[in-house]
C-alpha cells in the first residue's frame, strides 16, 4: 500500500473496488477457445489490454482490485502466470493500493494435468506473490485457506473455497468451506475490530445461483453457514464478491436484515455458455462505498458495469448484459413504503430525475431489481412513471 | 446502388454522419453554399459523396449553432430565425421491411410500411429539435431558446400526444420522442404479422392500423402550430432538413421535392441529393422548378477558382490549430505552376531570365519540335519572353503555361531512343501549391482535412510544407481516390461498351486528356472536358452518373443551366482535379470534346497505349 493512495482514501470517504473475474487465459489456439484471452495476442488486443483506453477515457480509478479466481483456464500454468502480471498491470493502470486474488476452480490442477502431485505450486510460487502482495499473508492462506486484510476503512477476508480441489475424488465439482476454516474465521473476526466496509472474496458462490438451468451442483458447500455468520450482526454489514457462474447478479444473502450483500462477478471474456448467451455479457465492474456517511447508513454502495463489445472495445451494458451499467445495493427499504413516499412528495409534477435523487438519495443503493419493483410500484400503485434515456432515468411524474 | 456506395471508403473517417451537431461545429468553417443554404427558402444542396452534404444540414441546427465558435459565426445565428430539424435517411426505412422476408408485400403495401416509418422518423427529429429547444443545458452561444414552463409543456405533449396517436409515459417532450420511437417497433410488430398471414385479408388489416395511416406533412405542421403558439411564436419557422434523399424511396424522394412549390409559410424545406439518379429523370421533376420554387446549391465547383476562399479559409482554421494563426496559404504550400493569373505572374516573376516559366518555354522547346514551330509561328522568343507587347504577350503566353509545364514534365526530348515516349515521375512537383492544392480536394472539406492534416504533419515550425511533401502526398490520396473508384458497384454491362467500370472509364478518359496534352503535336488548346453525347451506350451513361455520385467526374453546367443534373446528355463534364497526378493531366478545364470521340479514339489504340503507358 502507498502511504500517497491510503490518505487519499481516507480524504474521499469513499472505498472504490474494481473487479476482473474469471479471465479463463489461454495458452494455445485449440479446438474450441474457452475465452477471448489467448495469451500469445497482442496485449492490447485482449479483452483486459482493452480495459487500458476505457480507463484513460473515462478518467476510471480505483483502490483495490480483486480478482475472484479462475485466472487461467485448466491449470495452464502459463497463462495463469501471464495472466497474473497482466492484472498486475491493470491494477496500477487503476492506481490501486492493493491487488487481492483468489483460487478458482481452474486455477487448480487438480485432474493433474501438468504435474502428478502438486495441483498448487504453481500458484503458490506465481511472481508477484499470490494470492496477496506479502508472503506472509499468502502462508496464512494457504495454510489457514483464508486471510484477513485490515485497512482503517475496510476489513477484506480473502477466502479459497477451491481448498480442497485435487482431493477428494468429485471434489473439483464444487466449493466449500469446512468446518475447521468457518471456527477459525469466526475466531479471527472476533480477534479483528470492525470496518465500515466488510468484504469477503472467493471463488465459488456461497448460496445456490440456479438462473436458467445451469445446474446447481458446483456452490460453496457450507456457504450457507458462512452468509449466516457474516450476516449475524456480530462482525459489521458484508459484502462477499465471488466468480465462478459467469453470471452477473447482485442480491443479498438469505437471512435477516443484515444479511451480505452477494455480488456474483461476470466473467472479463470468457465465451459464454450457449444459455448465458442471451442474459449476460462479459463484464467489467468498479463498485464504490461511501464509508464516511455509514454512520448514518450502513452499508450501502453503488457499482457501475461495462460490457466487452469486441474489436477490443468496452461500452454500456444493455438489457441483456447481466448487471445494468450502474446500480446500487445496501438500501433494503420496501418498495411500496418508498413508492407512497415518493408519491406524497411528487403529487401530479414531473420532475428531472436530479431533483428527485436529490430528494431521495436512497434510491441509488437499491439493486436494479429493487429499483425495477420500485418502479413497476409507482406506475401501478400510483401512475407514476419514470423516462429514461440510453437506459439512464431523466424525468418521473404522473402519467399522462 | 446506393447501399453499395456506402460501403466504398474514401476518407470515411470524415464523414459528418456519425458525429453529433456539436462534433460537426467545432471546425466548421462557413462556404458560400453555407451562405445560400441558411436563407430562408426552401434548398436543395447537391454533391458527390463527401462533399459535405451532412455536415451543411447538420450545421442548422440548434446544438450545432450554439456550439460554433467561428468570428463570424454570431452573423450567421442571426440569421438562422427558423428551428432546425435534421431527419437522416435512415437505410432501414425501405431495408427493414424487407429484411423481414415480406416477398410478397405489394407495392402499395411497401409504401403504407414506408412512409409510416417515414412518418415517424419525421415525428421523432421534430420532437428532438423541441426538446432542444427548451430543455438543453447552458450552451456557449444561445441560439433560439424557447421559454416553455411545465404545465405550458404538459398541455402542450398532451395535444401533440392526440394528434399523432401516441401515448408517451410522461407529458414531457422526452417522453413523446420515446414514444415515437416505440411506434417504430409497433409498425415492425405489424410487419411481421403480415408476413405469417400472409396475403389473404391483408388489405382488410393493413386498413384498420392506425399507424399505418399518418403522412408526415399534416401532423407536422399541427405539432409546429401547437409548438409555436406555445411558446407565444406563432409564425416561427422550421426547417426540415432531409440528408441523403438519394437513398430514401423514390416515391418519398418525389413527394419532398414537389412540397418545396407550396405548403405551409412556416416550413422550409431543405434536401440534400446527389447529382444523378438512374432511376428518377430529375430534368423533369425538378428543373422547371429551379430558382422559382427553391433555391439548388451545387456543393463542387466546376471552375477550380471558384472553391478557393472557403478552401483558403478552412485551411487557415486547420493551421490555426497547430499553432500557425499567423500563416497563410501561399507562405505555407506556395504558388502553383497553374496559376497563371496575373497577379501571380507578377508576383513570382513571370518571365525573366531566372523564371521557372521561361525555364520551362526554353526546356520544351528544346526537346519539342512542334512547340518550337508553335512559338515561332506567333513571333515568341523563349529567350526574350518579358519583351514585346505587354497586353498580346500576356495573352499568348498565359494560356499555354499550364500545358507547357505538364508537357515539360512528362515529355522526353524528340530524338531520344527507346520505346518509352514518357518521363516517368513517381511524385511530380507539377501539382504543388495553394491553388493546386485546393484546386484538387475540389473545394471539399473532408478531402481538404483529411489531405491537409497529413500535409501538416510534414510541415516545418512555421507551417510551410515542402514540394516533396506536397507531391508525395497528393499522390497517395490520388491513388486511394483510384482505388477506391475500383470498387464502385456498376452494373453488368457487355463487351460493346468497351469499359468496365468507373476506375475504367475516368482512366480513358484521363489518358485520352494525357495523349492530348503531352505526347500529340503541340495544340494550344488541347480537350480537357468532354459531353456525354446520345451516341453512347446506356451502360456508360449509366456508370458515368456513378462516378459523378462518387466525384470522379465533375459537372460544367452551362450558363442558365440547372446544377441538377438528372439527364447526362448533352451535358458537359470534366475529370476530378484530384486524379490530375495519376492520368497526368494540366489542372484546367479545357476545350471539349465528345466522350463517344474519347472511347472510339481510346479502343482504336488498342495494344499500342500498352506500350505507351506502362
Amino acid at each position: 500500500m502507498t502511504e500517497e493512495s491510503i490518505a487519499k482514501l481516507k480524504v474521499d470517504g469513499e472505498l472504490s473496488v474494481a473487479v476482473v473475474s474469471d479471465l479463463h487465459a489461454y495458452e494455445e489456439v485449440g479446438e474450441a477457445r474457452p475465452s477471448f484471452y489467448c495469451i500469445r495476442d497482442e496485449f492490447e488486443e485482449t479483452p483486459l489490454g482493452a480495459l487500458l483506453p476505457l480507463f484513460d477515457k473515462e478518467a476510471l480509478q480505483a483502490d483495490i482490485l480483486v480478482c475472484p479466481g479462475d485466472l487461467g483456464d485448466k491449470a495452464n500454468p502459463a497463462a495463469i502466470r501471464e495472466a497474473w502480471l497482466r492484472v498486475h498491470e491493470i491494477g496500477d493502470h487503476l492506481g490501486v493500493h492493493l491487488l487481492a486474488g483468489t483460487v478458482g476452480n481452474h486455477d487448480i490442477d487438480s485432474r493433474y494435468v501438468h504435474n502428478d502431485h502438486d495441483p498448487k505450486g504453481h500458484l503458490q510460487n506465481l511472481k508477484p506473490p499470490f494470492p496477496l502482495p506479502e508472503v506472509d499473508q499468502n502462508d496464512r492462506f494457504w495454510s489457514r485457506n483464508y486471510e484477513i486484510v485490515l485497512h482503517d476503512a475496510y476489513r477484506l477476508v480473502v477466502l479459497n473455497s477451491s481448498a480442497f480441489h485435487g482431493a477428494g475424488q468429485d471434489e473439483f465439482q464444487h466449493g466449500r468451506i469446512s468446518n475447521y476454516t468457518l471456527d477459525a474465521l469466526k475466531q479471527r473476526l472476533h480477534e479483528t475490530e470492525n470496518r465500515p466496509v466488510n468484504m469477503l472474496l472467493c471463488h465459488h458462490h456461497p448460496q445456490k445461483h440456479m438462473e436458467i438451468n445451469l445446474g446447481d451442483y458446483d456452490d460453496m458447500r457450507s456457504g450457507q453457514l458462512l452468509t449466516d455468520l457474516l450476516g449475524n450482526g456480530e462482525f459489521g454489514e458484508w459484502i462477499i464478491i465471488h466468480g465462478h457462474k459467469h453470471h452477473p447478479k447482485i442480491c443479498y444473502a438469505q437471512g435477516g436484515s443484515s444479511a451480505p450483500v452477494v455480488f456474483s462477478s461476470g466473467s472479463l471474456c470468457h465465451v459464454l455458455f450457449d444459455e448465458l448467451n442471451t442474459v449476460a455479457q462479459r463484464q467489467f465492474y468498479i463498485l464504490r462505498f461511501p464509508f464516511a456517511k455509514y454512520s448514518s447508513t450502513g452499508l450501502v454502495g453503488t457499482f457501475r458495469a461495462w460490457d466487452y463489445e469486441f474489436k477490443y472495445q468496452w461500452g454500456r451494458p444493455t438489457r441483456k448484459s447481466g448487471l445494468p451499467s450502474r446500480g446500487g445495493f445496501g438500501c433494503r427499504e420496501k418498495p411500496a413504503v418508498f413508492a407512497a413516499q415518493i408519491a406524497k412528495w411528487l403529487g401530479t409534477r414531473v420532475v428531472p430525475w436530479s431533483e428527485f435523487v436529490d430528494e431521495f438519495p436512497w434510491y441509488e443503493y437499491l439493486l436494479p431489481q429493487d429499483q425495477h419493483a420500485l418502479r413497476t410500484t409507482l406506475a401501478n400503485e400510483h401512475s407514476i412513471n419514470v423516462q429514461s434515456e440510453e437506459e439512464m432515468p431523466v424525468q418521473i411524474g404522473a402519467a399522462s | 446502388m446506393n447501399s453499395s456506395v456506402r460501403k466504398t471508403a474514401f476518407y470515411e473517417a470524415f464523414n459528418a454522419r456519425a458525429l453529433r451537431p456539436e462534433e460537426v461545429a467545432e471546425r466548421f468553417v462557413p462556404s458560400d453554399a453555407f451562405r445560400r443554404l441558411i436563407r430562408q427558402a426552401h434548398s436543395i444542396v447537391v454533391g458527390p459523396r463527401g462533399s459535405g452534404k451532412t455536415t451543411l444540414l447538420k450545421m442548422l441546427q440548434q446544438p450545432a449553432l450554439e456550439t460554433w465558435a467561428h468570428p463570424d459565426a454570431e452573423a450567421y445565428r442571426a440569421e438562422v430565425t427558423y428551428t432546425g430539424v435534421f431527419i437522416p435517411t435512415d437505410l432501414s426505412w425501405k431495408t427493414q421491411i424487407e429484411s423481414l422476408g415480406a416477398h410478397d408485400f405489394s407495392d402499395q403495401d411497401h409504401q403504407l410500411f414506408e412512409g409510416a416509418a417515414f412518418t415517424v422518423h419525421v415525428l421523432h427529429a421534430l420532437a428532438t429539435a423541441m426538446i432542444y429547444r427548451v430543455h438543453r443545458g447552458p450552451a456557449a452561444f444561445s441560439h433560439r431558446r424557447a421559454d416553455l414552463p411545465w404545465l405550458k409543456e404538459q398541455a402542450i405533449v398532451k395535444e401533440i400526444s392526440s394528434i399523432i396517436g401516441v401515448s408517451p409515459a410522461l407529458p414531457t417532450l422526452i417522453s413523446l420522442k420515446h414514444a415515437l420511437g416505440k411506434r417504430l417497433t409497433r409498425l415492425r410488430e405489424v410487419a411481421v404479422r403480415e408476413r405469417v398471414l400472409q396475403k389473404e385479408g391483408r388489405r382488410e388489416r393493413l386498413a384498420m392500423e392506425q399507424v399505418l395511416k399518418m403522412w408526415y406533412l399534416e401532423p407536422t405542421i399541427s405539432c409546429i402550430e401547437v409548438f409555436n403558439d406555445a411558446v407565444g411564436e406563432p409564425r416561427a419557422r422550421w426547417a426540415l432538413l432531409f440528408d441523403e434523399l438519394e437513398l430514401a424511396p423514390e416515391w418519398i424522394r418525389e413527394q419532398l421535392v414537389n412540397a418545396t412549390r407550396s405548403v405551409d409559410e412556416r416550413i422550409l424545406f431543405k434536401l440534400s441529393l446527389s447529382p444523378y439518379d438512374e432511376n428518377v429523370v430529375q430534368d423533369s421533376m425538378l428543373a422547371p422548378m429551379q430558382d422559382n420554387d427553391y433555391d439548388a446549391i451545387a456543393l463542387w465547383h466546376a471552375s477550380r477558382e471558384d472553391g478557393y476562399n472557403f478552401c483558403a479559409a478552412l485551411w487557415q482554421s486547420l493551421l490555426s490549430a497547430r499553432g500557425h494563426s499567423e500563416a497563410t496559404a501561399e507562405a505555407t504550400l506556395g504558388p502553383s505552376i497553374f496559376d497563371a493569373t496575373e497577379v501571380a505572374l507578377r508576383t513570382h516573376g513571370a518571365y525573366g531570365p531566372r523564371s521557372s516559366h521561361r525555364r520551362r518555354f526554353r526546356d520544351l522547346a528544346k526537346k519539342d519540335r512542334t512547340f518550337a514551330d508553335y512559338l515561332s509561328a506567333k513571333g515568341l522568343d523563349v529567350n526574350s519572353l518579358e519583351e514585346g507587347d505587354e497586353n498580346a504577350r500576356a495573352s499568348e503566353i498565359r494560356k499555354i503555361i499550364s500545358i507547357v509545364a505538364t508537357r515539360e514534365t512528362y515529355r522526353v526530348p524528340d530524338d531520344s531512343k527507346g520505346r518509352q515516349r514518357v518521363r516517368s515521375r513517381k511524385n511530380p512537383k507539377l501539382y504543388v501549391g495553394a491553388k493546386s492544392v485546393f484546386a484538387m480536394v475540389e473545394g471539399n472539406p473532408r478531402w481538404l482535412i483529411a489531405i491537409g492534416s497529413r500535409l501538416l504533419q510534414g510541415s516545418d515550425d512555421e507551417g510551410r510544407i515542402p514540394e516533396a511533401v506536397q507531391s508525395r502526398e497528393l499522390m497517395s490520396a490520388a491513388h486511394r481516390f483510384q482505388a477506391m473508384l475500383e470498387t464502385v458497384p456498376v452494373p453488368k454491362v457487355g463487351d460493346h461498351t468497351k469499359v468496365s467500370g468507373v476506375a475504367d472509364l475516368v482512366g480513358t478518359i484521363g489518358e485520352y486528356f494525357f495523349r492530348a496534352v503531352v505526347l500529340e503535336d503541340f495544340n494550344p488548346d488541347p480537350p480537357g472536358s468532354f459531353i456525354v453525347d446520345s451516341n453512347l451506350h446506356p451502360d456508360v451513361v449509366s456508370i458515368l452518373g456513378r462516378a459523378l455520385n462518387v466525384g470522379a467526374i465533375v459537372y460544367v453546367p452551362r450558363e442558365r443551366e440547372s446544377v441538377l443534373v438528372g439527364d447526362l446528355i448533352g451535358k458537359r463534364f470534366r475529370l476530378c482535379y484530384l486524379l490530375a497526378p495519376i492520368y497526368r493531366f494540366p489542372i484546367r478545364l479545357g476545350r471539349e470534346v465528345s466522350l463517344s470521340t474519347i472511347i472510339r479514339a481510346m479502343s482504336e489504340e488498342g495494344a499500342h497505349q500498352t506500350t505507351l503507358f506502362k
